[in-house]
Order: structure tokens, then sequence, then C-alpha cells
């Protein structure tokens, strides 16, 4: 595969030589839009629901009642592998006080407030954190947690399916996870495994808020790197980005569309606009320990490709790459929206290129064969010139043709 | 005739032999195998030149066509789409009392029909500053300092002063109370009319009170109250059962 790329980009190099002038370009609007259009279809909207309760253990209160609580929040995620692999901020999966319990906890001082039982919230927050614990329908049992991945699929459907955490680092340590959908095939970024310098500028993507939008658009909001930061000795990012709780887990992309870092949770204190991201070498880190690999497919490359071709003007090239993304990829609805404005603006799929592939290799063995003949036929030329009687002077006698003796 | 089995050639000697014999010479010269007619190799080299041309070519041209990665055939390496997120079965747990109660409590307003002379009916007292704590096991405790209930009868000024605590267990509704049992009083009351102190009765345990009582609780403020002519309303204290 190597090799074949190798020389594809050697003859493409040659070919560009000699090939006409491109046609009028189509440039994205901004590097954005293009990180957009590449980052956009790996995005999914994460619901996770919690069920259960809460128990004071210094009280042995229990609050909930007797159907408990079910909490609800949204998350993002990012697909980092077609094989229905997301990545996302842990806090949104989490068991512990920074993510499921603390979702819990939050429910039962918001009914305790209305019983008058609350006097400061934060401190309320942090005696309930130090002395309480969720749990299912008894004593220290789990609380029952659903995750649910959606996406829009064709037909403007959405598609959810559910989801179970492969693996995690805890939010204050680094507030990743990676789930495991039952899809394949499906849209994937690509992780950007070096350092992002101060100053680059990156996309957050997110559903922002409790409400997603029908369609599933996210939201995106640039900014840039502002500092490097180090939280319990694992790489964060400080970005300028405005990101919000319901964008938490959703990807930070460089113009590129790669997977530079995953939004974690804001620094307390801090405006909105400042904002914390896992660096993704975190993310690479956890996948590499359960004997994952971050990858994309065929047809994301195919996708990459194709917005290239469609953002040069190349609409022929552009329908030919989106063409053959979404017989990768069935449900990516944004390479069929590209092939859909690759066909509006004229562009006609071309046939493929085996059969030019086979004819030359055919040519190539009618000339081994004959080059074969051509060798034998010298070789046999030098062989009876050698055995031919030759003068004194070194000529060979001329063959005569006698004529045959009458009997 | 001596011949080689590879090449049928002569033998030098016989060469030589064969020179002073003109015809055996011809004879021999027309056995000698052709050689192969040069304009057929350059014919070959030629087309072998125009193939490796074409072939080059085409490759070329194939190779570096703006061609896209081929993917796996459809459905094989599972599904594109799948199982849906299953419903969660409904779970519930022994509900404790209710949220609102819990926690200490300080009456700002009482009013109790209590039969003061025993020769005389039930008559209406008011007081506050009673003390009421309730945990959520169901345990509860009533905490009396100098708790004065006051009537007027008569013109004359009735007291009843109450010292000590109460043990008590309790249970509850959404709208009803119960305090079910008293399991330890250690509680006095005074009984005063206008010619001083007529008697200091002690409050006993009672292990089936039952009493049962309506409450409305919201937030900081409860009212509780019965068909005996009680009726009480209550604040809450930080004492118990707030955070933070």
């Amino acid at each position: 595969m190597r090799i074949r790329a190798r020389i594809k980009t050697l003859c493409a190099a040659t070919l560009l030589l000699l090939a006409p002038a491109a046609p009028a370009a189509a440039d994205p609007s901004s590097p954005e839009e293009l990180a957009a259009a590449v980052a956009r279809p790996a995005i999914v909207y994460i619901t996770v629901n919690w069920h259960g309760w809460v128990r004071d253990t210094k009280s042995g209160e229990v609050f909930g009642g007797a159907a408990g609580y079910d909490v609800k929040i949204s998350c993002t995620g990012v697909v980092i592998n077609p094989d229905g692999y997301v990545a996302t901020a842990s806090h949104c999966v989490h068991t512990g006080p920074r993510g499921g319990s603390g979702y819990m906890f939050d429910a039962a001082l918001g009914e305790l407030a209305k019983s008058g039982r609350v006097g400061d919230p934060a401190k309320a927050k942090q005696l309930m954190t130090d002395r309480a614990v969720a749990e299912g329908t008894g004593p220290d049992r789990p609380v029952d947690r659903t995750i649910t991945v959606e996406r829009m699929v064709p037909d403007g459907k959405r598609d959810a399916a559910p989801a179970t955490v492969v693996d995690l680092v805890a939010p204050e340590d680094g507030d990743v996870a990676v789930l495991k959908i039952p899809r394949n095939r499906l849209p994937s970024l690509d992780l950007r495994m070096d350092d992002a310098p101060v100053g680059t500028p990156v996309l957050a993507i997110g559903y922002p808020g409790s409400t997603a939008d029908p369609k599933l658009e996210p939201s995106n909001k640039n900014g840039q790197i502002s500092a490097h930061r180090t939280l319990q000795e694992k790489p964060f990012y400080e970005f300028s980005a405005a990101a919000t709780h319901g964008m938490s887990g959703g990807p930070l992309v460089d113009m590129q569309g790669r997977v530079t870092g995953l939004i974690s949770q804001g620094a307390p204190g801090e405006t909105q606009s400042f904002n914390f991201a896992t660096a993704s070498s975190t993310v690479a880190t956890l996948l590499s320990g359960k004997g994952i690999e971050a990858k994309q497919g065929p047809h994301d490359h195919n996708y990459r490709t194709g917005l290239d071709r469609y953002f040069a003007g190349d609409y022929n090239a552009a329908v030919n790459y989106f063409d053959a993304t979404v017989a990768g990829s069935p449900t990516h609805i944004q390479a069929a929206e590209y092939l859909r404005q690759a066909h509006d603006k004229g562009g006609k799929p071309s046939g493929s290129t085996a059969p030019l592939l086979y004819v030359g290799l055919g040519c190539a063995l009618i000339a081994v064969i004959a080059i074969a003949l051509v060798v034998l036929m010298i070789r046999r030329r030098r062989r009876l010139l050698s055995v031919m009687d030759t003068p004194p002077y070194g000529f060979p006698m001329p063959i005569v043709d006698a004529p045959t003796q009458p009997s | 005739m001596v011949q080689t089995s590879r090449t049928n050639r002569k033998l030098p000697a016989e060469r030589v032999s064969a020179r002073g014999r003109p015809v055996d010479k011809i004879e021999r010269v027309s056995d000698t195998p052709r050689l192969p007619p040069t304009p057929a190799i350059v014919a070959l080299i030629a087309v072998a030149a125009g193939a490796v041309i074409a072939a080059t070519t085409l490759t070329t041209v194939a190779l570096s066509a703006d061609e896209p990665d081929r993917c796996c055939p459809a459905g094989a390496d599972g599904p594109v789409t799948g199982p849906s997120p299953s419903t969660r079965a409904a779970e519930t747990r022994a509900a404790g009392p209710p949220m609102c109660l819990i926690g200490s409590w300080r009456s700002v307003e009482e009013i109790h029909s209590i039969k003061f002379y025993t020769d005389q009916p039930p008559m209406q007292f008011a007081g506050t500053e009673r003390r009421y704590e309730f945990r959520p096991d169901g345990t509860g405790t009533e905490i009396n300092e100098n708790y004065t209930l006051s009537s007027n009868w008569r013109g004359r000024q009735l007291k009843i002063v109450g010292n000590g605590s109460v043990q008590f267990t309790w249970k509850a509704t959404d709208n009803q109370i119960t305090y079910v049992a008293v399991t330890n009083a250690e509680l006095n009351f005074q009984y005063y009319d206008h010619r001083g102190l007529l008697n200091t009765l002690p409050y006993a345990n009672n292990p089936a009170l039952n009493e049962i009582d309506d409450y409305i609780c919201q937030g900081t403020q409860m009212a509780e109250g019965n068909s005996n002519g009680y009726h009480s309303t209550w604040v809450r204290t930080t004492g118990f059962g707030v955070y933070g």
C-alpha cells in the first residue's frame, strides 16, 4: 500500500508538470470551514442516564424516595476509530463525585433546597460529597448508568446506539473515557500526537446546553491554544474558544481537522471563555493500554480527499471520492451532502482506471516476450557465427546459396 | 563423420579435409542453419520498445489517476447500524420518611386543648419555643426548656411549664405524621393558676401513643394539627438536617 502510494505520488507529481491548469478553485471561506467540514462527521451526541439514590452515610438518610433519581446529562464525543470507539470526557460517564455521583448529589441538593435544608450551596455540595454516596437499589449497590451515543444518519433519522465504557481515567486524573458502540465504518478523526504550540488556531466542537438540535448540528467555536497546563501530571491545553458543559468531551481540532484535545471541565473561578482540554496524548495512552488503535478508515481518507478536491473546484474527482466515502460508510451523511453539492456544481463520476492498468500489464507482458525473443535470436545468431569458417582476415564467410548438384 | 550430439557441427579436422573437395563443401554450406534475419530482430526490438513505452505510460496513468481508496464490501465487518438502547427496568427502594420533615424545628405558635381543672372542660392554651428534632431513622426528640403554655380562664392566668426532653418514634406519609411511641420521657409539667403551683406531673413513657396529626411542610415552615383542637406552626432551625 505504501509503495503504491509512493508510486502514485511520484506519478502524480510527474503528471502535474504536464497537466493543464487546474479548474477554478472554490476554496473554503476560512480554514475553520474546512476544519469543521473534516471534523463534523465524527462528532456524536452522548446522553447518560443515571438512576439511583443518595445516602448520607452519617445520618443514614436516603434521598430519592421510592423511585430514586433519574438524572440525564448530555455530552459530546468524537469517533476515533471507525469500529465504534468514541472518546469523550470521563466526567460524563464516571461514577465518582465529579461524575454520576456528583449529578445525583446535585439532584438531592435540589430537592433539599426546596425543603429549606440547604444553607450555603457550595458548602452543602462539599458536605454531600464528603459524607454521601450514590447507590442503587440497596446500600453500596452501584447506580444504574445508561449511555447512549447518537448521530444523524440518512433520511433525517437519528441513530441511537447503546455504549459501554472501555476504559477511562478519572476526571481529576486526565478526564478521558473511551466508549464502544456496536457500530462499524463510522467516520472518525485522526489524533494529533504532537504538542500543539501556543497560538495554534483551534475549533471547539460540541453540543452546548442540555437541549440538542433535532438535527444534532454541533456548535463550532473558534479560538486558539492559550497555554499548556499540567494538572495531576497530565497535559492539558487552556484554550480561548467558548465552551459550555454540553460540549464536554467534544474535540478541540486544529485546522487540519485533527483532534488536539478533548474539552474538559473549566477551571473553577474562570470565566466561560477560558477552558481546558485534555491533550490527545492522554487519549492515545489510554487507547494503547487497551490495545486499541486510533485510526481512520479508507472512507475517512476518501472524504478528506473529496473535500480537498471539492474546495479545489475539481468536482469530478470530488464526486468519485464522496461516492467512495458513502460506499465505505453508508451512514456518512456529510459525504452524501457534499456529493450532492458536487453533482450540483457539475461534477460527474469517472470510470475506474483498473482496465487501463490491465492493458498496461498486457503491454508489459508483450514487451517481456519480445525482449526474450530478441535475446534468444541474438544468442542463436552469435552461436551460428562462431562456428562458421572465417577467412584469414577475420571476416565471416558470406553464405551463398549454391545450386543443387544435378544427379 | 563424427558429430557432437549438441550442435551437429563438423569437427575442425573434418572441415580441413573437406576443403579440397568443392562439391562436398557446397553441400555442407547448404546444411548450415540459417541465421535469424536481422529485420526480424529489429522488428522485435521495436515491438518490445513500443510495448515498454505503452506499459509504462498506461501504468503511470492508471496509478496516478485520482481514484479513491477502496473499502470493504457491504456488511463485511459487522453492522453499520445496530441495536438501540433498551429501556431500563423500573427499580424501587423502600422510601424513607418525607425529606421535608427531617431536621430540627422550633415552634412559633402552638394551640393546645388541655383539661386543666378536673371539673371543667378542656380549655385552650398557647405557647412557643418548643424544639423538635425529626431524624431519618424514625426517631425524634422533643426538648422543653421552660416551655410555657398560657391560658386565661375567668380572669385567672393559667400556666403550664414544661422542662425536660422526650424521645419518641414517628412515621409519616406526605401529609400525616404519626407519633408512634414515647420511648424515653424525662419531662415534667408544672401547673400554675392564680394561686401558684398546683401540681407537678411527669410525662410518662407511652409505647402505644399513636397520635396522628395532619401536617403541611413547605421549605422552612411546617404546620401541624389534629381534630382535638391542637395546631401549631414550626420553623426550621439549623441544628440538624441542613446542609451547608
